[in-house]
């Protein structure tokens, strides 16, 4: 580490005093002549018949330029699959979904006309459940879903509210229960919610008159925004340019296609002029996707020396209305199905649901939260039954280099020290102690643990690139398709660049506002995945730059370029230094004394794609598809009135092996943030539905997310593995820190009152009830 | 954004409000006071709320007022709850404001907007309930001061045209020993599921209840059953909740069963703190 000059260096993020300061500019900052607003009538009902839509009114109030409804975008769009109307038509499927919209030349006057709009509706049964989902009569959500494309790895069941079921079949289950001496059998869930980042989503769209599309938008991906625009509406891509500057928190929520192709629809009806569409707060938390919510049945055997030896899980994601990405969460929580522990026989159908609630896209883990929520209680539940320690089961199960995935891929040298975390974990909580303290008489301290892992779910192809170009002072411009969603990677790849060139990283000025012409291609910034890919492509791109500096400079020193070296901003002679020239000379061309000048600017070209990867047997889920995995493991000390439920979280800890820290603070950070997130989503979060399915906690007086007072203390501890094809050894760790912690928290608290609490959000109330045992 | 226009008023007297009142009133505006303006702008954003015209109470000088004067210490009804919080007056009260809302909100949110407003919490109100204070009106027919058990049942009684000047409370009430429990659902920053704000006076309780039923509100019956000392404090305190004259809501915070459970223990811990018996 010591050899490294700005690797394992913790500089301040780049944007940081923008930031800070409220400088920083977003989408819905921008306002220009001409601009329209749109605004959205969404439904009041779960499931209803539109019977009719009378617009006339709205049509003629002062400002209005256009009003929408489904009968005029009569197509269906998606991510992965292709279930959802831009607008409602023929039905609503959800509390909220948009059923129309007005464009005026206000957005006082568009949101005024919404009242002018009239919708009579004729209520439809609802689906309030993913097991009432999967009853044999329950009223299909999707009448037809063989009439939708999709992709081959999504697969729906027609005739039944299911848009995915995922197969794991390792080993044979019935032997594995057989040599089971514990066995445990429970039930877990929790219901959707949302990730409440902090900037609601917002679009513009234009269209120009020779028909160029820009798309400016809230989104993580803004390369899946430009193909699935072209896609969907026959466009040829190369027409579609789609700008994302920097997002105020993404979380998963911003991933795929969310306002972009309502708002070009919007645009085009208006003859391609600009048109600004931005979420409420209450319609981002519910007309646009949220996180997902799920039942879980977990069967759990082990041997009495307490070796884990069978699994048989069944997810039941609800999705929501639309697929979106929950079809690929309900497939990453098959493929990552058991957590991080050594099980020789697994079978596991994680299946995604229709119903009749807010529907889900991606969410911090990505189906890694939600499947250890599952496992790391059933850990519990089977370690007591047992007798044995938790912690001590933990790290005798834990999965380590040479042991099988789910997918049956074996987990090689960079697999990281699970039971390195797990100590380290242990020691900062103090687990030696004892799990369960006694206060006073109606008080008790206890602490829970979780072990999280996590790999990308991503296309096999996956790909990121960088660009680098120079500035007189040879100061290097970066630019990348990843988008700034407030993780801090710019810096981190200004680190490794300036790391090659051994300069300060603030000689790297990364460009802010991705577009999709100008920046190289990149799949999506998401799936922690940005740090790896685009950090090789960057190193990539300066291994490029240096040897066109040297090229340039071995025609001025007259010497061959191999015998050269870039560094501290020169280019040298490596056993002479002395001699050289500053890297300035030969960044844009070289100049001689009498004016001729040669070679020109360099331009360092960097890409990276994924190697080796491969889908999944549909049948058996045998398979490649994880590049790298995460590892870590996380613990929670609460303090719990018996009397009442209500809980303090004393500290929450993390250990996670992440390969090497390129920026450690940043890192520290990243996780901390992670861990309060995982508190809040465990503690607080999930929405309220009345017997009608209406979402009653739609705004932020009521869906209640941890605030900076209620923190506890945290602290963190990284293991350095390094991953071998990470950038300097370095792997994902943006999302992992999430993921144990519902599982450490369930497990205190249950610990705490001597009884399971299996279903999330953890408030008091629901502690008190579980305590009183009543219903 | 609020969708729909309105007109803005911000008159320097008390006889120029209500004029003003009477005179919208007259034009059908569906005139409303205003305050902090924390509620009215989030339900008329949300459009929950509508009205032709408002009327800002905060460049009236009464309504400003922060002192104490001959005996008693007046709280003008446009004080923001941070104002009453940091001169603290009144410990007591300072301390049931503290909890309402949040930092940002207190420092625009009026005590005669917590009062007056159509959430039904109205926590500022609770420990001048149970000390003798007196509410100063003012309409279109004058100024009346009121004391507060006429004044306020569940709601400020305000006839048409009527808004809430200040209110007055004995300074001697200051040292009075006092009991306040707030719960919530969970995080702090949210309504509360039970607010009890209670005094010892002459060895007597007195106490307010917010969040419990569907209003605020004092009953002499249940502070008959709390003082009854001849009883052990949990019959006393079962005895209590028993005549609460409104019945205990369930909404999406809390089930009537948790905020009975919550009540009973606040109730008995009210009692080992005020009357010095460790439970």
């Amino acid at each position: 580490m010591s050899n490294f000059h700005s690797i394992g260096t913790s500089v301040t993020r780049q944007d940081a005093q923008e930031k800070v300061t409220g400088r920083q500019r977003y989408i819905n900052d921008s306002h220009f002549p001409g601009l329209l607003y749109a605004a959205l009538k969404t439904s009041t009902h779960a499931h209803a018949r539109i019977k009719s839509i009378d617009t006339s009114k709205a049509i003629k109030a002062e400002g209005v330029q256009a009003v929408l409804t489904g009968e005029d975008f009569p197509v269906t769009l998606g991510l992965y699959m292709g279930d959802k109307p831009p607008l409602a038509h023929g039905k609503v499927r959800y509390y909220g979904e948009p059923v129309a919209a007005i464009i005026a030349n206000s957005e006082q006057e568009a949101k005024a006309a919404l009242n002018l709009i009239t919708i009579e509706y004729e209520e439809l049964p609802i689906v309030s459940s993913v097991r009432g989902a999967l009853e044999e009569n329950a009223p299909l959500i999707h009448e037809d879903i063989s009439k939708y494309k999709h992709i081959p790895a999504v697969i729906p069941e027609p005739g039944k509210n299911i848009s995915n079921r995922t197969k794991i079949r390792k080993g044979d289950i019935r032997s594995g229960f057989e040599k089971a001496d514990v066995i445990i059998e429970a039930s877990f869930s929790f219901p959707p919610g949302d990730h409440v980042a902090m900037e609601p989503r917002v679009a513009i769209a234009r269209i120009s008159s020779k028909g160029d599309i820009v798309i400016k938008s809230t989104t993580q991906a803004p390369f899946i925004v430009k193909s699935l625009l072209g896609y969907n509406f026959d466009i040829p891509i190369g027409k579609i340019n789609v700008e994302s500057p920097p997002v105020g928190g993404g979380f998963g929520g911003k991933a795929g296609l969310q306002l972009e192709a309502l708002v070009y629809l919007l645009s085009r009806s208006v003859g391609g002029r600009s048109v600004k569409l931005v979420n409420t707060r209450e319609q981002d938390l519910v007309s646009s996707p949220g996180h997902i919510g799920m039942d879980a049945d977990v069967k759990l055997g082990c041997t009495k020396e307490g070796e884990l030896v069978a699994a048989e899980l069944t997810y039941l994601f609800d999705g929501g209305a639309y697929a979106d990405y929950a079809v690929n969460v309900s497939r990453a929580a098959a493929i990552s199905c058991t957590g991080p522990y050594r099980i020789p026989s697994v079978s596991c159908d994680s299946l995604c649901v229709y119903t009749n609630h807010p529907f889900a896209t991606a969410y911090r883990g990505f189906g890694h939260i939600e499947l250890a929520f599952a496992i790391e209680r059933s850990i519990d539940i089977l370690a007591e039954k047992l007798g044995m320690d938790t912690m001590e089961f933990r790290l005798k199960n834990a999965i380590v280099e040479g042991d099988t995935s789910p997918t049956l891929h074996v987990l090689d040298a960079n697999t990281g020290d699970l039971p390195e975390c797990i100590r380290r974990a242990a020691t900062m909580i103090n687990w030696k102690e004892g799990s369960k303290l006694e206060v006073s008489a109606n008080k008790v301290r206890a602490k829970g643990m979780g072990l999280l892992w996590k790999s990308p779910a991503m296309p096999t192809n996956t790909d990121a690139g960088v660009i680098l170009t120079f500035n007189e002072d040879a100061s290097i411009n970066l630019q990348t398709g990843i988008v700034e969603i407030g993780q801090g990677t710019f810096t981190a790849l200004a680190q490794i660049v300036a790391e090659k060139f051994k300069i300060d990283s603030d000689k790297v000025h990364v460009v802010e506002d991705i577009n999709t012409k100008t920046a190289p291609h990149d799949w999506a910034t998401a799936a922690s995945r940005s740090l790896m890919m685009a950090g090789r492509a960057a190193i990539d791109a300066s291994n490029d730059a240096i040897s066109q500096l040297k090229r340039t400079a071995s025609i001025v020193l007259r010497c061959p370029p191999d015998d050269l070296e870039v560094a501290h901003g020169r280019v040298f002679l490596r056993d002479e230094p002395k001699i050289g020239v500053p890297m300035e000379d030969v960044a844009i061309g070289y100049v001689y004394p009498n004016g001729n000048a040669i070679e020109g600017q360099v331009i360092g070209r960097g890409r990276y794609i994924a190697r080796g990867l491969s889908g999944i047997d549909p049948e058996t889920g045998e398979g490649h598809p994880e590049l790298e995995w995460t590892l870590g493991a996380e613990a929670v000390e609460v303090e719990v009135d018996l009397i009442d439920g209500s809980y303090d979280v004393l500290k929450a800890v993390c250990c996670m092996d992440v390969g090497t820290l390129i920026n450690p603070k940043l890192a520290h950070r990243q996780v901390v943030g992670a861990l309060g997130m995982g508190l809040s989503f465990a503690r607080n979060e999930g929405f309220l539905f009345n017997n009608r399915e209406q979402v009653t906690n739609d705004d932020l007086r009521t869906h209640k997310i941890l605030r900076y007072g209620e923190h506890p203390e945290y602290q963190v501890e990284f293991l350095t593995t390094p991953q071998g094809d990470g950038p300097y050894g370095a792997r994902g760790l943006g999302e992992q820190g999430v993921v144990g912690v519902p599982g450490a928290l369930s497990n205190a608290l249950s610990r705490a009152i001597g009884k399971p609490l299996n279903v999330l959000p953890l408030t008091p109330e629901s502690i008190w009830k579980t305590i009183k045992e009543v219903e | 954004m609020i969708p729909f226009d309105f007109q803005y008023y911000r008159p320097d007297t008390i006889e120029e409000a209500t004029m003003t009142f009477k005179d919208l009133d007259a034009k059908k505006l569906s005139p409303i006071y205003y305050g902090g303006g924390t509620e009215i702008i989030t339900q008329a954003r949300k459009q929950v709320l509508s009205t032709g015209a408002v009327i800002d109470i905060k460049n009236i000088s009464e309504c400003k007022m922060h002192e104490e004067s001959d005996g008693l210490l007046i709280f003008g009804a446009a004080l923001t709850l941070t104002e009453i919080i940091e001169k603290n007056l009144f410990p007591f009260f300072s301390k049931v404001c503290r909890p309402i809302a949040d930092h940002t909100v207190r420092n625009k949110l009026t005590l005669g907007g917590n009062i007056c407003g159509k959430l039904p919490y109205r926590e500022a109100i609770l420990p001048l309930l149970v000390v003798d204070s007196k509410v100063v009106l003012a309409g279109p027919e004058g100024i009346r001061e009121v004391p507060i058990t006429k004044a306020f049942d569940k709601r400020l009684l305000l006839k048409k045209g009527e808004f809430f000047v200040q209110i007055k409370v004995p300074k001697d009430v200051v040292s009075l020993p006092y009991f306040n429990r707030r719960r919530e659902k969970h995080t702090s920053v949210d309504y509360p599921i039970i607010n009890i704000a209670a005094v010892k006076s002459e060895s007597k309780f007195k106490m307010a209840f917010s969040g419990v039923s569907a209003l605020p509100f004092r009953s002499q019956e249940v502070e008959d059953f709390i003082n009854k000392k001849e009883l052990p404090p949990e019959e006393r305190v079962s005895n209590a909740i028993n005549k609460l004259p409104l019945p205990i809501k369930r909404d999406q915070w809390a089930s009537s069963e948790y905020r009975k459970a919550l009540l009973e223990k606040s109730m008995n811990e009210m009692i080992a703190d005020l009357e010095g018996v460790s439970l």
